[in-house]
């Protein structure tokens, strides 16, 4: 997003006043981050993508009460992250998924194997999936999107400390599922 | 055993892996707008909005602007001229004025607790026989902060302790004159 392009707020606005492309341009630039977010956190593309689709009509619908002291992102989160719960309440508890999505390119020129990529998607996904779902929904927030404690704590609705102890326990048990040195 | 801030680390492999971009399908994105398209237009929550918006004698939290001062004056006045009509009580005798200044807010520590004002309360009743501010949250008369008397001027004053949205004040004035 450059300095001239209308502020999330702005097209919020225009939204309002019945400008329906406005919306199209708030979906481009929030979809992908979404879709990461959701896919760590449910492990699936397809619930992934289904949850992003009703966050986004439900934050359509209810744009009408989105505030302008609100960061539109956030607001978005809050309701990706209800979603979320939703379709993990809906999905049988021993449902197991596959990684059947990939990153969109590797970072800064690096070539990767194919290979190397699946077995990296795949070792996080079970990591990930390792975790009880409060835990990871805290680290996806607070790693994936770099959120802060008061920001998760928004996002999430659970006190900030209760934040902190389950990201530190989710990190504990991480690195000795994982073990530091594998891929240091 | 205390946690410590390095437990909130992961491998750094891990953490790149989550940060990292995923490929999207530009469909996926596109039926979304699509699906939006044929939904009605959301409607403005005005009562929110309005709800939202900070009243005009606010300046920022914890102070009043000078035509907040002047409004909390005025309520607490109007409060003194109406009286409370309750038995033992009477429409103020002898009312000389009233005044409520903010000092400043409470201070708990090194860190500024703006929840609370520190608020200087006089009035100018010499035939009264008891003066209180009665509780800010209830108004209850019962639960109320008592003035003195300044034996020489007739005034009772007093320092209370508010909450930051207050702006009205309600004083319990006790007077030997039945009405």
């Amino acid at each position: 997003v450059s300095a001239s392009d209308p502020t999330d707020s702005t097209l919020v606005l225009r939204v309002l006043d019945g400008d329906g492309d406005a919306f199209g341009v708030l979906v481009a630039r929030h979809h992908a981050r979404c879709l990461r977010l959701a896919i760590h956190v449910l492990g699936s593309r397809e619930d992934a993508e289904d949850a992003v689709q009703e966050t986004f009509l439900r934050a359509y619908r209810s744009l009408g009460t989105y505030e302008d002291r609100d960061r539109f992102g956030g607001w978005l989160a809050r309701i990706l992250v209800n979603q979320c719960r939703t379709a993990l309440t809906r999905r049988a508890r021993s449902a197991e998924t596959v990684a059947d999505w990939e990153w969109a390119a590797a970072p800064d020129g690096v070539t990767e194997h194919p290979a190397d990529q699946a077995a990296l998607r795949e070792e996080l996904q079970r990591a990930l999936a390792a975790l009880d779902p409060a835990q990871r929904e805290a680290v996806v927030l607070k790693f994936a999107d770099d959120m802060t404690y008061d920001e998760i704590s928004a996002v999430t609705g659970a006190s900030v400390s209760a934040l902190k102890m389950r990201v530190q326990r989710a990190c504990r048990r991480l690195r000795a599922l994982l073990g530091e040195s594998a891929h240091a | 055993m205390p946690e410590r801030p390095d437990d909130e680390t992961l491998p750094a492999w891990m953490a790149d892996a989550l940060r990292r971009p995923i490929l999207a399908d530009p469909a996926h994105a596109q039926r979304i707008v699509d699906a939006v398209r044929t939904m009605p237009r959301p409607r403005r929550s005005f009562v929110s909005r309005r709800a939202a918006r900070p009243p005009r004698w606010a300046t920022r939290r914890g102070m009043l602007a000078p035509g907040g001062g002047a409004l909390l004056a005025a309520v607490l006045t109007m409060f003194l001229a109406v009286g409370r009509g309750m038995p033992g009580t009477s429409p103020v005798p002898s009312l000389g004025g009233a005044s409520a200044i903010v000092l400043r807010d409470t201070v708990l520590g090194d860190a500024l607790q703006d929840t609370l004002r520190l608020v200087r309360v006089v009035l100018a009743a010499p035939g009264a026989t008891h003066v209180a501010v009665a509780d800010t949250y209830t108004g209850r008369d019962d639960v109320s902060t008592a003035l003195h008397r300044d034996a020489r001027t007739g005034a009772w004053s007093g320092t209370v302790m508010v909450a930051r949205d207050v702006v009205r004040l309600a004083l319990v004035v006790e007077s030997p004159t039945r009405q």
